[in-house]
């Protein structure tokens, strides 16, 4: 092979590498970097704590850790009062390990968003909405494709069009249990990447169901200033609404 | 007709968006809550539950008649997304967050009503709240950072604080007496100030500061809301250190307990506090959806309430406010469902006490 072909190959070779590994680093790394919550106003940290400390405790706020002690001996209740209280569920898998989790991971953030040393923030249809089912299509779903409506229960029990109007979220499965996630961009075919929008699956009547959570829209570890999943314009809006 | 609004459709609408939609089974009538569950002594028995303003009202035979012939229906205005909660002779006090008022729930008079409304002294965020043995009420706001205080009737009567007082004003506890008015600036993420600020109820004067921010005994990160205890100790909710302090009246502090975690008498995210006439503890925790109850030296007693999503009786998802009246009886507020749940102590009878006397009063004797 002419030394001009084999160099010309190389190039190319070299050409291609990079565009592969420059496309797998875009799709494998976060829109947003993960530092922690450290430089955030979701540290709640001490400011005059030792250096070195905060590794240890920065997590407490949000997420508790299970004590392996056996906790108080109510003295009114000995008979039947033990622990572990069951918490809400605020790594947004239901369930996990046999958890005692009761409510989802928005219960978790308005816990302290309840205007007192954090802002307030409401449920439903007051100005977010959390703890509402996704409106797209999503695995599972098919019995009601075609027909333009959703029958998940909406906030008002009432049947709602959505086709068109939402795009549909893909699912999985992890440990068992199912996952759901509305992909940033088209044709990233079944797996799911980091920059995809979490729903949170809940079990109800109509099997399992994708839920909109605050952590669907917020990654409460980001740096930026919304704590948003992703700062593009419309970007965020766009990646579930259709229209 | 008013029950049936108040006990069925409020919290339809609050189930059905935060979890699987279902319809609540009926309640039944035979079998009462008690806490704790046998064997163990009963202390405290459920019974019943604020959704809204038909709670207190009474459907009167002019009503019901005017109903009858030109078919209105009956309306009754519910709960925003209360926060804290006050009683004085069986009147019930809930601050409201989102409806931006204090909505008095007065049960002797039967009548339901709301204060901070005026154009001049309008609430805007009211959080913590509390009231004297005279029937004052006095609210903390955190958007005019300032604690406004209302006599009986409601009428404004001074303002205390402001801007230059508080970072992030969120609670405020009143003497008896109400010499003495506790106002806690709980700070914020990005601020040090983080105190429990001391004034003169009857001046509105500023007299000292209790605490810092820090994590040593008598510091606090995050506090939350004081409750007057025995011997007029105070007991301060220090959130982000997740204990309670305790500081004799002057502000020296004497010891703290609790610590985080999701076993007994830990703390995850603990909010408002309040005390018996035992000089008993009744601390809040959202997380856990109950309310633990402590010694005046901070050893567990009980535990009441349980994570539910249902919200039934003793049921809570983001519990908040917490009070104990003169009587005993607690009352217990949950954000998420927006209710105030009422327990008994279960030595008391449902007709006595300033609640009870007042719903079982008959009609002629109605104030």
């Amino acid at each position: 092979m002419p030394e001009a072909v084999k160099r010309k190959i190389s190039a190319f070779t070299l050409i291609a590498l990079a565009v592969v590994l420059g496309g797998v680093l875009l799709f494998a790394l976060p829109e947003a970097s993960y530092p922690g919550v450290r430089n955030t106003k979701h540290n709640l940290m001490l400011r005059n704590a030792p250096p070195g400390t905060e590794d240890e405790a920065i997590c407490v706020f949000c997420h508790t850790p299970e004590d392996a002690s056996a906790g108080a001996e109510p003295a009114w209740n000995r008979s039947n009062g033990s622990g572990p209280y069951a918490t809400y569920d605020d790594i947004g898998r239901l369930g996990v390990g046999g958890s005692r989790a009761v409510g989802s991971s928005s219960v978790a953030c308005m816990s302290c968003h309840d205007s007192t040393q954090a802002l307030g923030v409401m449920a439903f249809g007051y100005d977010h909405p959390v703890g509402v089912p996704y409106r797209g299509e999503f695995p599972g779903h098919q019995p009601f494709l075609g027909s333009g409506i959703s029958r998940i229960p909406n906030d008002l029990g009432a049947p709602r069009t959505t086709t068109g109007h939402f795009h549909p979220a893909m699912g999985g499965t992890v440990e068992n249990r199912r996952v759901f996630w509305v992909p940033t961009s088209p044709g990233s075919g079944a797996s799911r990447r980091r920059t995809d929008l979490p729903l949170y699956a809940r079990e109800s009547g109509a099997g399992v169901v994708p839920y909109i959570e605050c952590t669907s829209c917020h990654d409460p570890h980001s740096e930026n200033e919304t704590f948003l999943r992703t700062t593009q314009i419309g970007g965020l809006c766009l990646t579930c609404h259709a229209n | 007709m008013f029950r049936r609004i108040a006990f069925v459709a409020i919290p339809c609408l609050a189930l059905a968006s935060c979890g699987p939609a279902t319809v609540p089974e009926k309640q039944e009538e035979a079998k009462p809550i008690v806490y704790p569950a046998p064997p163990d002594d009963p202390r405290f028995i459920y019974e019943r539950t604020i959704f809204s303003s038909a709670d207190v009202q009474e459907a009167g035979s002019e009503s019901e008649l005017r109903m009858m012939l030109t078919g209105e229906t009956a309306t009754a205005e519910g709960l925003g997304k209360p926060y804290a909660v006050a009683v004085h002779q069986g009147k019930v006090y809930v601050s409201d967050t989102v409806d931006r008022l204090v909505k008095v729930f007065d049960f002797p008079a039967r009548k339901y009503y709301k204060l901070g409304d005026d154009e001049r002294n309008p609430l805007q965020k009211p959080l913590g709240i509390d009231v004297d043995e005279a029937g004052n009420l006095y609210a903390a706001d955190a958007s005019s950072k300032s604690v406004k205080v209302y006599d009986p009737k409601g009428k404004f009567l001074l303002a205390m604080g402001g801007p230059k007082f508080f970072d992030r004003l969120s609670s405020v506890t009143v003497t008896p007496d109400g010499s003495r008015v506790y106002v806690v600036d709980i700070g914020g993420v990005q601020s040090e100030q983080h105190r429990v600020r001391v004034f003169d109820g009857r001046s509105g004067e500023h007299l000292f500061d209790i605490g810092k921010r820090g994590g040593e005994l008598g510091d606090f990160n995050l506090p939350r809301d004081v409750a007057i205890g025995k011997d007029g100790r105070l007991y301060v909710v220090d959130g982000g250190n997740f204990r309670v302090q305790v500081f004799d009246k002057d502000g020296k502090p004497i010891k703290s307990f609790g610590k985080v975690g999701k076993q007994l008498g830990q703390f995850a995210r603990p909010k408002e506090i309040a005390t018996d006439a035992e000089g008993n503890v009744y601390v809040v925790d959202a997380a856990f959806g109950n309310f633990q109850i402590f010694n005046p030296e901070g050893e567990l007693l009980m535990y009441v309430g349980n994570r539910n999503e249902r919200g039934g009786p003793g049921e809570y998802l983001l519990p908040s406010g917490i009070a104990v009246d003169e009587d005993g009886r607690i009352y217990f507020v949950d954000q998420w469902f927006r209710k105030v749940d009422i327990f008994r102590p279960y030595t008391l009878k449902p007709n006595d006490g300033y609640l009870g006397r007042a719903i079982f009063a008959p009609p002629s004797e109605k104030k």
